[in-house]
């Protein structure tokens, strides 16, 4: 038992942890409509000695209950109209409370609690993190896909990016629809970067690896070249492309793109438009929120253009560890550009152009593992609103111990 | 003043926009508008409503004609 506890008269209860709750004293609460004089003669009654904290007031003791409760059976704090009592006084008022005029002024009991400051935790446990095994890379396992019964099947979700590896085996059957918007380049991808995000949406399992890292390999993909080759595109192709999407009455649009937003920039009113108008058609639009960051360098970027618009899921990234990826931009501005949930993006394995599969790392990752999600939950209730996805997204994501301005909800989860 | 600087400006060089109509019933209508003043239309979109083209000689602020909701200057995007 610490030292200190041994000044107190006072019977001590341990707790598991040898930090003792209770002191052994008892807090007593009185009634408010009793004058304090009476407080002190019902005591007598109960032959307690009741000293107030008034007569304390201006004692030079540090610790006034301490003075009192070795001077008299217990201390009146009248302001509060409550009483400390010395251990087992408190009984003497229980044996009288047959005496209405005791039971009048003492109303309840409890034990006097220890407390104690919350200590901080100490410094975070170092997790092993998240790795890729023989069965899945390690962002499904991440986000427990592998749990799911739902695959996405027959689920619309259209992928806006450099186009795709139409002959890609494991691809190849998923394309419901394909267009360019790019004048002058099919929808083959010769890039990469957009195979690698269909992949990420639908890919099932590396054909000769059986390896899992789609997230959602049942659903169509509808796949509009909205970047060219060289990984650049206007405003005016993706929005061609989402009207087509709409068209096409898909229920989710994936978007591994955008452009910088400079802080303090507002959102576009064209685009939050078109959003809204994608949410009322039963859409998702699902946005990477940008890599402009470099946090290791004390530097976070605004969530980019379009993924700050309010009425589009801007998706941050998140590294193996579950930490911020150093790169994923941040929630700054004020007027939308928010983070609204997180997904892994570093190090993810998916397909490339080619035929070929590689590891890449972005928001661009993460936006379309969030799409794939959404397709599961598209699919687990087919009648549900877009709107409703996303806030199925939101409440199923895993808080993450780290701010909302980065991750949003925090992981993206599969719980169904 | 400085409305002649901005338009001087502006008509040295034609600016690639993007427009958001209010009902999206007129659009082809609100697009034959800016058609005659001088804009190149290259997508009018139905489903969602949006006008994009360029502005010709015309500023930004001109193209915000009656039906347009919003107008905004095209912006370059790239894979992330």
């Amino acid at each position: 038992m610490p030292s200190k506890l041994l000044d107190i008269p006072a019977r001590t209860i341990r707790l598991e942890n040898e930090k003792p709750k209770f002191t052994g004293r008892s807090l007593v609460l009185l009634n408010n409509s009793v004058k304090p004089g009476t407080v002190t003669n019902q005591a007598k009654r109960a032959s307690l000695r009741l000293a107030s904290s008034l007569d304390y007031a201006k004692s030079a003791s540090p610790d006034i209950i301490e003075k009192a409760l070795s001077e008299a059976d217990g201390i009146v704090f009248d302001k509060i109209r409550v009483a400390v009592l010395n251990e087992g006084k408190v009984e003497e008022i229980d044996n009288r409370r047959s005496d209405k005029s005791i039971a009048r002024t003492f109303l309840n009991s409890e034990p006097e609690r220890y407390v104690y400051a919350i200590q901080a935790r100490g410094k975070k446990k170092q997790q092993t993190g998240f790795a890729d095994n023989k069965a899945a890379s390690w962002g499904m396992h991440a986000i427990n896909v592998l749990s799911s019964r739902f695959t996405g099947k027959g689920i619309p979700v259209a992928v806006l990016d450099t186009g795709i590896d139409t002959a890609h085996p494991d691809l190849q059957s998923r394309i419901k629809r394909k267009r360019t918007f790019i004048s002058g380049q099919q929808v083959m991808d010769l890039n990469g970067h957009g195979t690698h995000c269909a992949g990420l949406v639908a890919g099932f399992q590396h054909v000769a690896k059986k390896f899992r890292y789609g997230t959602a390999p049942g659903v169509q993909l509808y796949i509009a070249k909205v970047l060219s080759n060289q990984g650049v595109g206007t405003d005016g192709s993706i929005l061609a492309g989402i009207d087509w999407a709409l068209e096409n009455k898909c229920r989710i649009i994936s978007m591994s793109l955008g452009g910088e937003a400079e802080p303090g920039e507002a959102y576009s009113a064209v685009y939050e438009s078109v959003a809204k108008e994608a949410l009322a058609s039963n859409c998702l639009i699902i946005a990477a929120a940008g890599n402009e960051s470099e946090r290791s360098n004390g530097l976070i970027a605004p969530v980019g253009h379009p993924a700050n618009c309010p009425s589009i899921m801007a998706v941050g990234a998140l590294d193996q560890q579950l930490a911020i990826a150093d790169f994923s931009c941040g929630g700054l501005n004020p007027d939308g550009g928010q983070v609204d949930i997180a997904a892994p993006g570093v190090n993810i394995w998916s397909t490339w152009k080619n035929k070929g599969y590689r590891r890449e790392s972005g928001t661009s990752m993460a936006a379309p593992i969030v799409a794939g999600l959404a397709a599961l939950l598209t699919e687990s209730d087919p009648k549900t609103s877009a709107a409703s996805t996303w806030m199925q997204l939101i409440q199923q994501a895993r808080r993450l111990d780290l701010p909302a301005t980065d991750t949003g909800a925090g992981l993206a989860y599969c719980r169904k | 003043m400085t409305d002649y600087f901005f338009y001087f400006y502006a008509g040295m060089e034609t600016m690639k926009f993007i427009a958001v109509v209010e009902n999206k019933q007129e659009i082809d209508r609100i697009a034959e508008a800016l058609r005659n003043m001088g804009c190149t239309i290259e997508r009018i979109l139905k489903r969602t409503g949006v006008i994009s083209g360029q502005s010709g000689s015309r500023s930004l602020r001109d193209l915000a004609i009656k039906g347009i909701r919003s107008v905004e200057p095209e912006r370059n995007v790239k894979k992330l």
